[in-house]
């Protein structure tokens, strides 16, 4: 199924642009703020005294973040536009990652006026500090586009994402870390509202 | 004392955000130096002036600290070239100003590094500033500015390992002049 979702996009994403006639590459760059307020955690792990622990903690505290983007992709419709992101995010305290993520835009009132934006996408997110292991995220929002000229807009967004981690799991006796075969479980997902501003080309 | 000092200015920013008299653009100051307003007065003689205030961020991105600074600049600008093209005006303009706020500086650490917290010292920071840009203006409500700016001044600041007689340090406010390369966008709305 994992293998399918690419293969699909493969096939449709030509097939739509190509319905749609003469498909117009946009790019731009988006930066803002993000306030982590959630973390949950799933943690199964056997210590080094030979016990297990289980806990599944849910923490309800607020991070300030940044975010900095580039995207390029194709206007699909006169109202839909599918962009690729990546850059960099900040979404916990002193984590950061690189998301790669799918992003379409919908502007009821059409890409090149003014109005609302609705936008939502989701992809993967690589850590900059260790567990460098492959993250899954999402996003979905709204907002109001302002055309400046021609095909250049710019955006002020709200958003909500969702981004899922993995801990770096420390024994609770020792303080050193659990080795990898001592962990039956290990999943982190923080949640966020981010306020960004974009500028498109 | 600095809490105090810090809510002061605050309430300074606040009052700059609201009373801008004169104002013929009002904006949004985007950087990676920080956020805040950016006020526009009228031109005249091919000379206008700017006022802005921001919420330094330094330190915060990198979670090196938690509270940010805050600053104002006020600068008077010379337009050196107007072009029109295609619908689009560019002005460039570059001229001298003056800044002053509460801000962080020297620390250990720079650039992404996620380890070194930075020491809750922010201090008073007083520059001459000197920036450069260009102002893009489409013909309709909202038009943009993008500039560079440098701060060359001092910072004074409880001093770190005198800490306990309350001793300060006056030294260069290095980041006005590493964050000249930092970029400033500004989304203007005419008023």
């Amino acid at each position: 199924m994992k293998k399918l979702i690419p293969l699909l996009l493969l096939v449709v994403l030509p097939s739509a642009v190509m319905r749609a006639g003469m498909p117009r590459i946009s790019w731009g760059l988006e930066w803002g703020y993000n306030g982590t307020f959630l973390k949950s955690a799933q943690r199964n792990f056997i210590c080094n005294e030979g016990y297990r622990i289980v806990e599944n903690p849910t923490q309800l505290s607020f991070f300030s973040n940044g975010s900095v983007l580039a995207n390029a992709g194709v206007d699909l419709t006169e109202k839909l536009n599918l962009s690729l992101y990546s850059g960099l995010q900040g979404v916990y305290s002193k984590r950061w990652m690189v998301p790669l993520e799918l992003r379409a835009r919908w502007c009821p009132c059409g890409l090149y006026s003014d109005g609302l934006i609705v936008t939502g996408g989701g992809g993967l997110a690589f850590p900059t500090a260790p567990l460098r292991e492959t993250c899954f995220r999402a996003r979905a929002g709204a907002g109001y586009r302002v055309t400046l000229h021609k095909c250049t807009s710019i955006d002020f967004i709200f958003s909500w994402m969702f981004t899922t981690d993995k801990e770096i799991l420390t024994d609770p006796d020792t303080n050193a870390y659990v080795p990898p075969a001592m962990i039956s479980k290990n999943f982190a997902e923080y949640q966020a509202v981010t306020l960004s501003v974009a500028l498109n080309f | 004392m600095q809490r105090v000092l810090n809510n002061l200015l605050f309430i300074w920013l606040l009052v700059a955000f609201c009373l801008p008299a004169g104002a013929q653009e009002a904006g949004f100051f985007n950087s990676p130096k920080g956020f805040g307003a950016q006020y526009c007065f009228a031109e005249k003689d091919g000379v206008f002036h700017t006022a802005t205030a921001l919420v330094d961020i330094y330190g915060i991105p990198t979670s090196r600290c938690s509270s940010p600074g805050y600053r104002v600049n006020f600068s008077r600008q010379y337009i050196f070239r107007q072009v029109e093209n295609a619908g689009v005006s560019y002005t460039f303009y570059a001229g001298p100003g003056i800044s002053t706020g509460m801000v962080r500086d020297h620390d250990k650490g720079r650039g992404f590094d996620l380890t070194a917290l930075i020491s809750g010292n922010p201090g008073f920071m007083l520059a001459l500033s000197g920036d450069v840009g260009c102002r893009f203006d489409f013909g309709r409500k909202v038009a943009l500015d993008l500039s560079f700016m440098a701060d060359a001044g001092i910072h004074v600041r409880v001093n770190e390992k005198e800490k306990s007689y309350t001793a300060t340090s006056l030294s260069v406010y290095n980041n006005g002049l590493i964050q000249f390369l930092y970029p400033q966008l500004t989304i203007l709305y005419k008023l």
